[in-house]
């Protein structure tokens, strides 16, 4: 291509007046920072009140178990806030090194592709300790109480857990899958311009 | 202006780079909104890509030191937060460059052969691969190599070798295509 031809190009190109309506986008981008404080209060009010509910629990019942559960469910809450968090770090990043945020970003959908996996496989699994967990927290830790503790929960009880699981499977298969195109796209990005390095 | 005006020292920062991002909408807005059509066609995401770049802007308002020319900065970020973009369309199984059809039938008729020339050029830039479409729409924009290169963050030889491949590809499309 000459140079005459792509500078009518670039012409053409820059005739193109876009989208933009200035005023518009003013007020679009302010609602867009406005959006993001206020994520960042909610984020913080839920990292709040898992810490809270946590210390609670377990100064109710001062056990290892609770501990542990304790644990667990805080990190399955606080696991989305943190991804979010990672992602806007990625994202706040105006310039630097390409590779390094294509590098991040992949890492981030392949880890994604990994807790949606891994929940896939655990919900069952998870449900059934919670189940456990309830009724050893209702039965005081004793064993002898445990069908007292049966005893004591009606049927809503237990139709909630496998409805609650079996919401989340769904959700999380449609995520999972997200998770995979997204994934997809960005390896073919990171493999087209690994080629033209290469190329260079 | 190529240092928005962030030093004038009678305002406060937060006036000062508002003042500073009115400036950057103004001056370089049809640009973001050029570059973010060259990764996305449909309008209503397009007009969602140029807020995200303008957003990421606004952001990074207080981090720009004068590195790379103003323009430089605002292209760099329009092209990472276009990759980013491209990703997560990929989420709502959107291949927003391919797929979707660019709508401008509102044009009167004289300038519709311009419109017909800009929709081919549009539909050439969607079909290249990713680092030579950055480098295209860069260059339509009139950036030099050396511009290029630092909005790419690769070095000038480099960048000058893939402005070449990723002209030569753009008319291998614009042939194929026509």
């Amino acid at each position: 291509m000459s140079d005459r031809e792509f500078r009518e190009l670039a012409e053409l190109w820059r005739m193109q007046a876009g989208l933009l309506d200035g005023d518009q986008i003013r007020r679009r981008v302010k609602r867009a920072v406005m959006i993001e404080r206020m994520r960042a209060i909610r984020d913080f009010t839920l990292l709040a009140v898992v810490a809270a509910s946590m210390v609670w629990s377990f100064l109710e019942q001062p056990t290892l178990l609770t501990l542990f559960v304790g644990c667990i469910v805080s990190a399955i809450g606080l696991w989305p806030t943190w991804r979010r968090y990672k992602r806007w770090r990625i994202r706040s990043a105006a310039m630097g090194d390409e590779s390094h945020m294509l590098r991040s970003l992949l890492a981030l959908a392949r880890g994604e592709v990994r807790y949606r996996s891994f929940w896939n496989l655990a919900l069952l699994p998870a449900l059934v300790c919670l189940i456990v967990w309830d009724l050893w927290r209702d039965a005081g830790g004793r064993l002898d109480q445990i069908e007292q503790a049966i005893a004591s929960k009606n049927l809503y009880h237990f139709a909630f857990g496998p409805l609650a699981v079996g919401l989340l499977f769904v959700y999380n298969i449609v995520q999972h899958r997200r998770a995979r195109r997204e994934l997809c796209r960005l390896e073919t990005i990171a493999q087209e311009i690994d080629e033209a390095e290469a190329a260079e | 202006m190529d240092q928005p005006g962030w030093d004038s020292g009678t305002e406060s920062p937060a006036e000062r780079r508002e003042a500073a991002f009115n400036q950057i909408v103004s001056q370089y807005g049809p640009m973001v909104s050029r570059i973010a059509g060259g990764y996305e066609y449909d309008p209503d995401h397009r007009l969602e890509l140029i807020q995200e770049i303008l957003f990421a802007v606004w952001k990074a308002l207080p981090s720009y030191r004068g590195e790379a020319s103003l323009k430089t900065f605002v292209a760099a970020i329009a092209r990472r937060r276009a990759i980013d973009h491209v990703a997560q369309a990929a989420r709502r199984r959107k291949n927003s460059a391919v797929e979707a059809s660019f709508t401008e039938d509102r044009l009167p008729d004289m300038i519709a052969e311009e419109a017909d020339s800009a929709r081919r050029l549009r539909a050439a830039i969607s079909r290249l691969k990713a680092p030579y479409r950055d480098a295209v729409l860069l260059l339509l924009e009139g950036f030099s190599c050396p511009q290029i290169a630092a909005a790419l963050g690769i070095t000038v030889n480099a960048a000058n070798l893939r402005c070449r491949r990723a002209k030569f590809e753009l008319r291998r499309m614009l042939k194929g295509r026509a």
